[in-house]
Formats: C-alpha cells, structure tokens, sequence
C-alpha cells in the first residue's frame, strides 16, 4: 500500500511537472522574418499553446510539447494573405462546376479550397466573386475557422445591372 | 438589379447574411453602382471594384467614393477610349516604331 501511495504521488509529480510550461508546439531553428521591421532572426525558437504564439526567443533549451517541429534553419513567416481568389478556377480544376455544393460533400470542397492554397504558405483568402448559391456553405466556413483550413473572406454574388431595362 | 432601389435591398440583404464585404462589378451601371456603394459604405462594409469595358471610369467611381480597386489593369479603358484614342495611338507606334524609322 505504502509502495502504491507512493507511485501515484510520484506520478502525480510528473503529470503537474509535465503540465508546467508545456507548449502545444514548439518551433526550433527557425530564420523568423518579422513583417513590422522586416528584419530577419536567425535560430530562433517559437512556442505556442492555445492557438496563440507565446514567445518567440533565441533561447536554444529544449521545451517541452506536444509537438516540436526542427525548422531547420528554415524561413518562418506569418501566413500569407490572398487577397483575390476565385473557387470557381479552385474547383473547375476538378471538372465541372457544380450549381450548389452537396451538404454531404461540405467538407471535401472545403479541404479541396484548402488543400490549393495552405500550401503555399497561403493561411487567409479573399474570395472576390462566386456564385450566389454557394454563399450559404462558404459563409458557415467563415463564421467557423478551423487550423487545418485556409481561412476565408468573401464578398457576395456579382450585381448585374438588367441592360434592357428603361432608364 | 432592375433598379438602385433593389441594388440598395441586395446589399442589405448580403450585410444580414453576415457579409462585410463586397465587390462592385463593372456590369453595374452607374445609378445602382452608386445606390449599392451608397448602401454599402453607410454600413461599414468595405468596398472593392472591378471597374472595366468603358461601362463605369474611375473618375466617376471615384466621385461615388470607392477607393479600393482590383484588376488595375482595366483602369487603361478609364484614360484610353479603345474605339477613338486606339487608332490614335497606332498611328504614333508606327511612326515612332515602324520598321525603317530614324529619329
């Protein structure tokens, strides 16, 4: 019993020891360019958890997380910005235009929008035209951002003035 | 859009689906080019524009207000009227830059 008293103590002991400082993901090695100076960083370390970057610092320590990803001395940006895209040329790649989007193929257009611009590095998209039925789904992926999709902005349908209409 | 009255309603319309942004297309004449920018800016949307084919300039779209402008490109037709100033500007291409010139 004493023994037992024991190991759960001890194992408590790691569990909050290991619950202090843990980051979701940690990025090692990382050329960090920072888009207010313009200025670059070389081995830097950044450490993020719920979502947010916490710090980004040239201490070399090990953190502990999640996951940690060795960026190798690789450039590491904020996601890119497009601020003109269509998913018609997206989805026309795949073959013909569908009048509206199947509720049970929501997801498999999302990731497919996703999956053409994530990337390159591409994390936020403007959509500057579609057709008006495929608002509906669109405005639900906007309204619900997710870390595996590329986030969206859009505006509405095109506004076509009737050319036959009396002034 | 038969009017600007119902370009003004769809707007309204596109602002309660949650839109907070929109497009005013070259296919706008300017009566509902203007309601729909009207609408739209009173809303705090924010509005861009595709202004093309000599149907709306960018002098008169920027009268109407708008300030963000895609496809830059297009705006040539806004100084260059293809059917006058295109055969104009030929004429001086060849004089300048046809074979055989020297200046």
């Amino acid at each position: 019993m004493k023994l037992f008293t024991f190991t759960l103590a001890f194992l408590a002991t790691i569990t909050s020891f290991g619950q202090a400082g843990k980051f979701d993901l940690v990025i090692k090695n990382a050329k960090v360019f920072d888009s207010r100076t313009g200025a670059l960083s070389l081995n830097q370390t950044i450490l993020i958890k719920g979502g947010i970057i916490t710090k980004v610092t040239s201490n070399q320590k090990n953190y502990s997380a999640t996951k940690t990803i060795d960026a190798r001395g690789k450039l590491v940006t904020p996601g890119f910005i497009d601020t003109h895209i269509h998913p018609t040329d997206v989805y026309r790649a795949y073959g013909a235009l569908p009048e509206y989007f199947q509720k049970d193929s929501l997801e498999f257009y999302r990731k497919r929008l996703s999956d053409t611009y994530l990337p390159y590095g591409v994390t936020t998209a403007m959509i500057m035209g579609q057709s008006e039925k495929w608002l509906p789904p669109i405005l639900s992926w906007h309204a619900d951002p997710q870390p595996g999709y590329l986030d969206i902005y859009t505006v509405g349908g095109a506004l076509i003035s009737n050319e036959g209409r009396k002034p | 859009m038969d009017s600007p009255s119902a370009a003004k309603q769809k707007v309204i319309e596109y602002y309660k689906l949650g839109l907070r942004h929109i497009k005013l297309y070259w296919k706008l004449r300017r009566p509902e080019f203007e309601a729909a920018f009207e609408t739209a800016d009173s809303l705090g949307m924010k509005v861009y524009g595709h202004v093309d084919q000599n149907i709306m300039f960018i002098d008169s779209t920027l009268d109407i207000g708008l300030r963000n402008y895609e496809h830059i490109l297009t705006l040539v037709n806004s100084v260059l009227d293809v059917q006058n100033d295109g055969k104009d500007f030929s004429l001086e291409m060849q004089k300048y830059y046809a074979p055989g010139t020297h200046f």
